[in-house]
């Protein structure tokens, strides 16, 4: 019956470098191969609600990167349909629409494959921002934030390695995540540190830029990423040093996070404030959950993300280029609102 | 250093008298050299001399198709931004020209053929090739595209690697996956001497545009001073002197005109038609020096600097000892107000901003016939520095005035995408 949630582990467990957002967008194509809606009614209908299924589903640790990659990929759907010629009649234009379905069936691969292109691109983007024997902070397990490091220490194009240092913050609950990430790092001849994250302020003035990756890019132009993020950010903030993040642009969506606890998505159920006392051993959990939602907080909790609101953010390292907060906030506006 | 040749000292108005006597390349070369050597200097003159040489290119050169010129502007920016990378000015100026360039091209490739090669966008459908075949007005052109274009990498993603823009048929061009690069399609087709005449229009008016920046500015004066204002100033450009003494004209306002010690001689002259202007309509200009800046500030309503260049993020490139008037500005929290024409304005995002410190001549400070000094001690003089985003208030263009925030859609209105990507400033500054 789940059969989208599973297409959609599937494909994250299978290929370690997709994006959430990514790997909703083929098992959504996926869904459309496996379907026998013809028309455009029932496609949108079908699309529709395999998203929904896929985000309220209790196994899905980050529902606004389905959000994203779901509204997005409805977005191009609902585009490419307006650019059809509007002189056909209803029949033809459910062909020519059999048409875009084709495509996007043939090409699911290849999205993926862009889709990890644009790391590279970001890398390129990035490289110059690193100054000259510079310290750069990271943390967490990001992709893009790696990638931009390796190639920053390569040489490409007649272009000369950069010179720089990380220092990277690892968190217990993720160490071997991170530990990879670190690993890979060395191998490339990076100088690497490696501190808890409770050392980051301690560790700040010898910073020169943060660059960070992010899960979602909200409408605001913030970021909802690993947990410690907003605490880099804010940290990063006080001693003035610029805060970068490398994302792709698809990860670009209509979260709009009010607060830390307020996301603005019902689906998301992360909770980790476990108030416990030992007269009370249950703490807050029992009162009259389901127990899918009961598993919701498990398995988002267990992956726990927090919102970094926009003025922390001093720019994005996207594949289109470093664009501003508010940038990545009117490109929110032009893509969902006209 | 300031050898006076009599009237040989090349400049901007020799360099442009005797553009068209010689060929384009031995101008090519001369503006290089005279770019390097600092005798053409300041945002206003590099961009002037820029699009006067690119105009020559453009009008003189042999081609025979968009590409070929995209290419040769392309070279020619290069060797220009090369030569003074600091004159970011210089770079705005050949990336405005190559997006127009692909503009009048690719209009008249919509001209040509009757089917729609852009697919239109809902907010701007069809019509853009059957309503404007009259001369369209350039930056509104660019900004109707503007949220059309800011999506459209985003889709790239999904789009259909074998179809181009063009309606659905199998015009198979493997390999081009990214639409960064406008596809040319025939470019044989475009008629060369139409699209030449038309681009040098275009040109023309973003010559008319530097030239007219200082008026268009001066316009805004009276939003911002206001009577009883006290305003401080640090060695006003022209555009700055212009703009105050328009504000002079209806209002009655001090001007505290800040000057760095060492040029502190000369400053009655230099301001000479600055004092008169305010002093004639009753407003007052005092002269202070840098070093006693701190003690006035406390009186100081508004700083106005004006701008070498503008970043895409904010950051303002401005004569040294005006940073440090911006953080004391900040410090009282007065507000700090930044003029400068969108030209200034660079879409180049990935300078580092030590790399706009500009270091210069110190012989202001130490004589070369200070022996000992000269010998044993290094004396370094920045003549520009950078004053970061979060130090300026308000930005007056000539389009109006700005935040900081709103940069970024000014940038898009002016510049192509792939224009952007263009890498003009290469090793240059790194």
């Amino acid at each position: 019956m789940q059969r989208i949630v599973a297409t959609y582990h599937r494909l994250l467990a299978d290929d370690p470098e997709l994006t959430m957002p990514m790997a909703t967008i083929e098992a959504l194509i996926e869904a459309l191969g496996a379907s026998s809606a013809t028309t455009v009614f029932e496609t949108m209908k079908l699309v529709e609600g395999q998203s929904e299924r896929l985000r309220e589903s209790p196994q899905v640790a980050n529902p606004m990167a389905v959000c994203h990659g779901s509204d997005f990929f409805k977005q191009y759907l609902v585009r490419e349909l307006r650019q059809l010629p509007s002189s056909a009649g209803a029949a033809s234009k459910d062909q020519q629409f059999e048409e875009i379905r084709q495509h996007l069936l043939r090409n699911a691969r290849l999205f993926a494959t862009r889709a990890k292109e644009s790391r590279e691109q970001i890398a390129s983007e990035g490289r110059l921002l690193i100054p000259d024997n510079s310290t750069i902070l990271t943390h967490g397990g990001s992709r893009v934030v790696s990638m931009l490091l390796g190639r920053a220490a390569e040489r490409v194009n007649g272009s000369l390695p950069r010179r720089f240092k990380v220092i990277y913050a690892i968190s217990e609950s993720r160490r071997a995540e991170s530990e990879r990430a670190v690993a890979t790092l060395r191998e490339k001849g990076i100088r690497v540190a490696i501190i808890p994250e409770g050392g980051v302020a301690h560790i700040m003035q010898q910073v020169n830029i943060v660059i960070v990756g992010a899960e979602v890019i909200t409408a605001q132009g913030g970021i909802i990423s690993r947990l410690g993020t907003y605490q880099i950010a804010k940290l990063a903030k006080i001693d003035r040093k610029p805060f970068y993040v490398a994302a792709e642009q698809h990860k670009l969506g209509q979260t709009f996070p009010t607060s830390q606890f307020n996301y603005g998505v019902p689906a998301f159920k992360q909770d980790l404030l476990d108030f416990q006392s030992n007269k009370s051993p249950n703490g807050n959990v029992a009162n009259g959950l389901t127990a899918d939602e009961k598993r919701a907080i498990e398995v988002q909790s267990a992956n726990p993300v927090d919102f970094t609101p926009p003025d922390l953010i001093t720019n994005f390292i996207c594949d289109h280029g470093i664009k501003s907060t508010v940038a990545m906030e009117h490109q929110v506006i032009d893509m969902f609102v006209s | 250093m300031s050898t006076q040749k009599g009237g040989y000292t090349p400049s901007l108005e020799k360099f442009l008298d005797g553009l068209k006597s010689r060929p384009v390349q031995a101008s090519v070369d001369l503006l290089v050299s005279l770019l390097k050597r600092r005798q053409i200097k300041g945002s206003e003159a590099c961009a002037t001399a820029t699009a006067h040489i690119l105009l020559q290119i453009v009008a003189r050169d042999k081609w025979t198709n968009v590409d070929q010129l995209l290419g040769r502007i392309q070279l020619i920016g290069r060797k220009l931004v090369a030569a003074q990378p600091h004159e970011l000015a210089t770079g705005n100026i050949v990336r405005r020209i190559l997006g127009l360039i692909r503009d009048e091209a690719s209009e008249d490739r919509n001209d040509a053929t009757t089917d729609s090669l852009r697919p239109a966008s809902p907010p701007v459908p069809v019509p853009s090739q059957t309503s404007s075949p009259q001369k369209p007005v350039r930056p509104p052109a660019l900004a109707s595209i503007g949220s059309f274009a800011r999506t459209q990498s985003m889709f790239n993603l999904l789009s259909d690697p074998n179809v181009f823009p063009s309606t659905g048929s199998n015009t198979s061009t493997p390999g081009q996956v990214s639409g960064a690069s406008t596809p040319i399609l025939n470019p044989q087709a475009t008629n060369v001497s139409a699209l030449r005449s038309e681009v040098i229009d275009g040109i023309q008016e973003i010559m008319d545009e530097i030239k007219m920046v200082d008026e268009q500015v001066q316009t805004y004066a009276d939003i911002f001073i206001h009577t009883g204002d006290y305003i401080l100033v640090y060695q006003p450009s022209r555009m700055v002197q212009k703009f105050l003494a328009r504000a002079a004209s209806k209002r009655k306002f001090t001007v505290f005109l800040v000057v760095d010690p060492s040029s502190a001689i000369d400053a009655d002259n230099q301001y000479a038609s600055l004092f008169k202007s305010m002093v004639s309509s009753g407003s007052n200009v005092i002269t202070i020096l840098n070093a006693g800046l701190m003690a006035y500030m406390s009186r100081v309503d508004k700083v106005i600097l004006g701008a070498r260049a503008i970043t895409a993020q904010g950051g303002v490139v401005v004569d040294a000892g005006a940073a440090a008037i911006a953080r004391a500005a900040r410090e009282r929290r007065r507000s700090v107000i930044v003029l400068g024409g969108v030209y200034k304005l660079s879409p180049e995002c990935k300078l580092l901003p030590e790399s706009q410190i500009e270091w210069g001549d110190p012989s202001k400070y130490v004589r070369f016939a200070d022996g000992s000094l000269v010998s044993h001690v290094k004396v370094k003089n920045a003549v520009s520095e950078f004053l970061p985003a979060d130090h300026v208030d308000t930005y007056v263009t000539n389009l109006g005035a700005h935040a900081q925030e709103n940069l970024h859609t000014i940038i898009t209105d002016h510049y192509k995408e792939e224009d952007i990507k263009f890498e003009l400033y290469g090793k240059a500054q790194r």
